[in-house]
């Protein structure tokens, strides 16, 4: 626990992008406040810059943007684009940092992003300018936040006219740069990285020949918001492609000048994705080729996306580093000349366009920055962070995530982002949490009584919808709908502006219902929920018409079936709103108590983070000791002590006073629901049964070490899997010293079609101790037959160094695998050596096989069915958004974290375990939890107790009680609405949804065609 | 027809187990047993004897007796030396409890208080002979008693790991029946062939059999029983059994109610342990077709 010294309550985030983000946000779910600041000037960083993301091609601006907007966050973050720390003096839980923002000329609250401005001043105005070489004034996204232009004022000869171009008055010439101190408990270093600009290698001839690209600019050519709009051209002639080479590792993994050491761990994953969608889009007539060292797809599931791109979308795979990129005269084709892997002669092919895929650089000024605030960065400039607390700096108090902390992609960045988050609020005074929302309301106002007087506000969305439909025209139809007094067009429905405008007709008009022409209820609905509370008016009464989704979008092309769908849409929404009423959301006190199922590293990280934060911890372990796999682990990669790291997790664990360790505890039975769950355990050899009452389940379940019957494994005493030799160097290392050959199988067990995907640490585990075994002996011989070294971010140094010390790494293909015999004390291993072309034989001492995870498929099927959660096709826990949301699981209140998650190293699964307890955090903050108003109710006078609600609910709500008829508790209801369509006697009606507003909607639909 | 005289008369005996709360709120047990009113000879009612300090056999013992079911209730010799032990079995006899069983105790490192001194005062023989000692009119002191009470008194025999464990288990049995125990109560059946030579070699211990029927909750169990008890017998066909079925629960409670009904001829009697699921005690039963 803190002592209670007095601390600043506030935590300032450094960055605006998907880290900053979702730390920002998480620290404002659990009632912190917030400063988030980015040095451009909307933010979003990197990710809003892809068209789509890998393994599941979405596009996540749609899952992101909502975040940013939502009006409840808006409480407790404070958001400050066009700005930069400057400074930072003080100590941890009292810093002083110095902000220095750059003029917008912009007025924020002003600005509804109209677009006036930049339609008459398109050299001027940005909307975040610089993002792409050929189209300086192009949009970074459609729905930027804050949703507001930006003046570059030294690129305006006419200031005036720049002023009038802007009908809402928001432009400020006189704008001027401002430095501001504030006081903050923590800070959160998110800034991002940097994409490496390859015009300094000579070789590739990026910015000499137009048709070589980066990999981001090749992104902005596939998306629809690009410069060419989606349409794949290349720049030099405008034509289409036919065949397209992605050259990987272009900056990273080198050695020559301009390079940088270490792999940038995201790119492999998404060059595969533009190979993908190149082919998806353009099928048989663009071809793809990737030119790859190492294909390293080794996150969750990733290696399934590699091999669909081989198999499904053939995709070319080409292993080989290309030496150059050579001009073919005037035609703007380009030559790479290459050693093809079967070590034939030098080839070249000519190729309509290249995309070199760069890596991630930590910026200059951030480096600046990290040692003007004095924390210690990596040879490679990145934040040095140690394995066990891979989020903390060397300064207290200062702490990072994402790509500052090394190279990776969003899921790890997300990880880091939550667990930055948590770990800087555990630095302040613990608080308790109140509603600001619910405190500063007016009373709601009572409509009974009253007949329906309806205001219907319609959006415009930029063009999303006015540029379809008649916007006015619209209006007009809807001011002519029954109880209608007000019909108005507001534009940017969302903005600060227009939501004040639908306050204020609503007071002065006495509007008692309110309808929104305007985009999705799933993103919007909440903050004009809460617009039309703040006026007074249950949040209830407004009905939300999905313009934009249900019409414009899909019907963009026929602008005249559109007027007339959203004419429906619209009348739809009157109908039904006019049949609403008042309805209150049920509570019920939040039970704040955690369980963790699972004691090793990552169950007691979270169950130690939780509990210090002052949560009971309930900690179930199945087997008769804390530890987990971790146990059997001596070293990491970087040389730390993993032994003596666990036992002092466990014995903190085992002694802390808010944690329950249960051992030998097995899961037999849950119910409830998020902030009130009940698990029944049965723990000790006595099997005695204990129900636990939680508000939230953290499942870090863990994998098993795999140990499949290869290669003598368990048959010959010189084969080992990569965690015995860890064991066996540490014990005994005179055995060591006297072998001559050791000889190392990657992916043994692993990527094959049993377990197919990467075990993620196995590779790191060989150059570990390949480095130890030539440590304790230099002489000895040591080879690693690999599929792919896969050493991502800083693994990659040692990888290195491995080589460097002689270790030989040799590359084996699935269907050419070593072969082992016994052969005395050692074992002869047979190897077809791809270079010299020819088999070789090795004696050796010893067979270390890489032997990696595999998911304890029985057990978490059994979890996964008592907890009702689904799981990946090879059984890891499957999260709810594979990118975005890495440690929730789709039932809301449940988290996972480490290996149970996916295979991952004792660093991801430490960051996990903090980003799980963190989550988790955002959820117990809340002293209640709110149930929604959608519930069953029950007409006792139309109730014939036939006990078909009894029967039909899947969770078995609704009883007959002594009174005869049914009854349901809201606080158990669901919401799904199944007794209310079974309901023979239309007894049971769904809050929310009920029958006449249905019909009434249903009415207004067909109206028209009766 | 009461425990005792369905034991003696050997008709199968159906007993039920349920546990008292960790607390004073006493709704779940009385409800729970409420619905087994007439369909089990006795509910078995553990003390602390398995580690978890909680209300204590004997209210529980009275509790059944209160709604009209007979109870059975352990006694054990780790908490209470012979004084207590005494004057516990004299208070529930008075109060309308006939029947006991002796059981072993789990030693204090399980326990959920590791700091609580053992008793240990009496060994297991030597309570089983204390309470004939008591129901021949004195106690242990050698003093006359105001009225002896007269239980119908049972004993364990514990999961062994192995054969020759089983031998000396047996023999240890065989003195626990020569001390006056009445019943054995024997560990959970899982598998019914291992069960038929069980029965055949614990036959000549001359008293009724009976064994436990375990109610299997999750794979998660039925593994852990597999890994952890060698000896219980669980095999890969009931895991896989439970894995397979769509309704996992269901699936449990039916495995237990094929057992029940599969011992039924060569047992006189059962013991069912469902642990914390005693709300599926009658679906068991239903199965069993008792």
């Amino acid at each position: 626990m803190q002592d209670n010294k007095k601390t600043n309550n506030k935590v300032l985030v450094v960055g605006g992008g998907m880290g900053g983000i979702r730390a920002a946000l998480d620290l404002a779910e659990a009632g912190r406040d917030v400063v988030l600041i980015d040095k451009s000037f909307s933010i979003g960083g990197l990710m809003t810059r892809l068209d789509r993301t890998f393994p599941t091609n979405n596009c996540d601006l749609c899952t992101l943007s909502p975040h940013l907007s939502e009006s409840g966050r808006k409480l407790h973050v404070e958001l400050l684009t066009g700005t930069a720390l400057s400074n930072l003096d003080g100590e941890v839980g009292d810093f002083t940092a110095v902000l220095e923002t750059e003029p917008r000329y912009i007025d924020l609250d002003k600005c509804t992003a109209c677009g006036q401005c930049h339609e008459q001043f398109p050299d001027v105005v940005r909307f975040t300018p610089g993002l792409d070489h050929r189209a300086p004034t192009c949009m970074r996204y459609p729905q930027a936040t804050p949703y507001a232009f930006s003046v570059d004022l030294k690129r305006c000869k006419d200031v005036d006219a720049l002023v009038r171009s802007c009908p809402a008055g928001a432009i400020n010439p006189n704008d001027t740069s401002k430095a501001e101190q504030i006081s903050v408990g923590s800070i959160i270093l998110a800034p991002g990285a940097d994409l490496f600009d390859p015009s300094v290698l000579d070789t590739y001839g990026y910015g000499v020949h137009p048709n070589v690209v980066t990999s981001m600019e090749y992104e902005r050519i596939l998306s629809a918001t690009g410069p060419t709009n989606g349409e794949l051209v290349r720049p030099s002639d405008g034509k289409r492609p036919q065949k397209i080479a992605w050259i990987q590792c272009v900056g990273s993994r080198g050695i020559q000048e301009g390079c940088v050491g270490y792999c940038s761990s995201a790119c492999c994953m998404y060059a595969l994705k533009e190979a993908i969608v190149t082919r998806e889009r353009f099928h048989e007539e663009t071809e793809t080729s990737i030119f790859y060292m190492d294909m390293r797809t080794f996150g969750k599931d990733y290696e399934l996306y590699y091999q669909r791109a081989k198999n499904d979308f053939g995709v070319r795979l080409v292993r080989s580093r290309p030496h150059s990129v050579v001009g073919q005269n005037g035609t703007g084709d380009l030559a790479i000349a290459y050693l093809p892997e079967d070590g034939g002669p030098a080839q070249t092919e000519i190729f309509d366009m290249v995309v070199l895929t760069i890596g991630f650089r930590i910026a200059p000024e951030v480096q600046q920055l990290a040692e003007k605030i004095g924390i210690n960065l990596n040879e490679h400039g990145f934040a040095q962070t140690n394995s066990f607390d891979p989020v903390v700096t060397s300064k207290p108090g200062v702490y990072v995530c994402g790509l500052f902390e090394s190279p990776k992609d969003i899921p790890e960045t997300m990880i880091q982002a939550s667990a930055a988050a948590f770990t800087a609020d555990s630095d302040l005074n613990p608080m308790r949490i109140t509603s600001k929302s619910e405190e500063e309301l007016p009373p709601e106002r009572n409509v009974s009584g009253e007949g329906p007087n309806v205001g219907v506000f319609i959006c415009d969305c930029g063009l999303n919808i006015g540029g379809v439909v008649d916007v006015d025209k619209l209006v007009e139809f809807a001011g002519k709908l029954p109880n209608v007094s007000v019909a108005e067009a507001i534009g940017h429905g969302c903005s600060k502006e227009s939501l004040n405008l639908v306050q204020r007709r609503i007071e002065e008009k006495g509007l008692n219902r309110v309808v929104v022409g305007a985009c999705s209820p799933r993103t919007h609905e909440r903050l004009f929920q809460d617009t039309v509370r703040q006026a007074g008016l249950n949040k209830y009464l407004v009905e939300l018409a999905n313009l934009r989704d249900q019409d414009t979008w899909v019907h963009r092309d026929q602008p005249e079936v559109a007027a007339q769908k959203a004419q429906d849409l619209i009348k739809m929404a009157v109908a039904a709103v006019r049949l609403s009423h008042p309805l209150i959301d049920h509570t019920l006190p939040m039970n704040k108590d955690v369980l963790v199922v699972g004691g090793g590293v990552t169950g007691m990280t979270a169950a130690l983070s939780l509990g210090d934060m002052g949560y009971r911890v309930y900690l179930v372990e199945r087997s008769g000791q804390l530890g987990g796999n971790a146990r059997n682990i001596r070293k990491t990669l970087e040389g730390e002590d993993v032994g003596r790291y666990v036992e002092d997790l466990i014995n903190r664990t085992e002694s802390h006073d808010q944690i329950q360790v249960l051992t030998q505890s097995l899961i037999v039975d849950h119910t409830g629901m998020p902030g009130m769950f009940r698990t029944g355990v049965q723990f000790g050899p006595q099997m005695f049964y204990r129900p636990i009452r939680h508000g939230i389940t953290i499942l870090a379940t863990g994998a098993l070490a795999n140990r499949p019957r290869e290669y003598l494994l368990d048959e010959h005493a010189a084969v080992m899997t990569q965690r015995d030799l860890d064991n066996f160097l540490e014990d005994q290392a005179d055995k060591v010293r006297s072998w001559q050959n050791v000889v190392m199988i990657q992916c043994v067990g692993s990527r094959t079609p049993e377990n197919p995907n990467c075990s993620r640490v196995c590779c790191q585990s060989a150059v570990k101790n390949a480095l130890r075994v030539i440590e304790l002996n230099p002489q000895a011989r040591v080879f690693v037959l690999y599929r792919d070294m896969r050493t991502p971010g800083f693994e990659e140094d040692y990888y290195r160094k491995a080589r460097e010390r002689g270790v030989v790494f040799v590359n084996y293909g699935l269907e050419s695998k070593p072969s082992v015999a016994g052969n005395g004390n050692g074992v002869t291993v047979t190897f077809a050596d791809p270079i010299l072309g020819r088999e070789i034989q090795v004696a050796a001492d010893c067979l270390a096989l890489s032997t990696g995870f595999i998911a304890d498929e029985e057990s978490s099927e059994d979890l996964g069915t008592i907890f009702r959660l689904p799981r990946t096709k090879d059984a890891y826990f499957l999260e709810d958004h594979i990118k975005l949301r890495p440690v929730d699981l789709p039932i809301p209140g449940f988290f996972v974290a480490g290996t149970a998650h996916s295979p991952r190293s004792i660093r991801e699964s430490v960051a996990q375990a903090k980003a799980a307890a963190g989550r988790a955090r955002t959820f117990l903050a809340r002293d209640l939890i709110n149930l929604g108003a959608a519930v069953a109710t029950v007409d006792k006078d139309k109730c014939a107790s036939c006990l078909i609600c009894v029967r039909a609910c899947p969770f078995g709500v609704p009883f007959i009680n002594a009174d005869g008829y049914s009854e349901i508790d809201p606080a158990k209801c669901h919401g799904c609405g199944t007794c209310a369509s079974e309901c023979p006697a239309k007894a049971i009606q769904l809050m929310q949804y009920e029958d006449d507003q249905i019909l009434a909607k249903l009415d207004g639909l067909f109206e028209r065609m009766v | 027809m009461s425990f005792q005289k369905r034991l003696s008369s050997g008709e199968f005996v159906v007993l039920a187990e349920m546990n008292t709360p960790k607390g004073v709120d006493v709704s779940q047990l009385v409800s729970d047993a409420r619905r087994l009113k007439g369909r089990v000879d006795a509910v078995v009612v553990p003390d602390m004897d398995n580690g978890v300090m909680r209300m204590s056999a004997l209210a529980g013992g009275v509790l059944m007796h209160q709604l009209g079911i007979e109870a059975v209730i352990h006694v054990y010799c780790r908490d209470r030396n012979r004084m207590a032990l005494q004057g516990d079995l004299l208070a529930a006899y008075a109060l309308g409890i006939q029947n006991v069983v002796v059981v072993c105790s789990e030693t204090m490192a399980n326990a959920d208080h590791h700091d609580a001194k053992p008793v240990n005062d009496l060994g297991e023989l030597e309570l089983l002979g204390a309470i004939r000692t008591l129901e021949g009119g004195t106690d242990l002191a050698g003093i006359e008693l105001n009225g002896a009470p007269n239980f119908t008194t049972g004993c364990t025999l514990a999961p062994c790991r192995d054969d020759k464990a089983f031998e000396q288990e047996l023999e240890l049995t065989r003195k626990k029946v020569e001390a006056g125990a009445e019943f054995v109560v024997t560990p959970p059946v899982f598998n019914l062939d291992r069960f038929g030579s069980f029965v055949d070699r614990a036959k000549d211990l001359g008293v009724p059999i009976i064994p436990t029927v375990f109610l299997i909750k999750s794979v998660g169990v039925a593994r852990y029983i597999a890994t952890n008890e060698p000896g219980a017998g669980m095999t890969e066909e009931i895991i896989q059994r439970i894995r397979k079925a769509s309704d996992r629960e269901h699936e449990c409670v039916r495995i237990a109610g094929e057992t029940v009904s599969a011992i039924k001829g060569s047992a006189q009697g059962v013991r069912i342990v469902t642990l914390g699921w005693e709300h599926r005690l009658p679906a068991i039963l239903d199965q069993a077709g008792l």
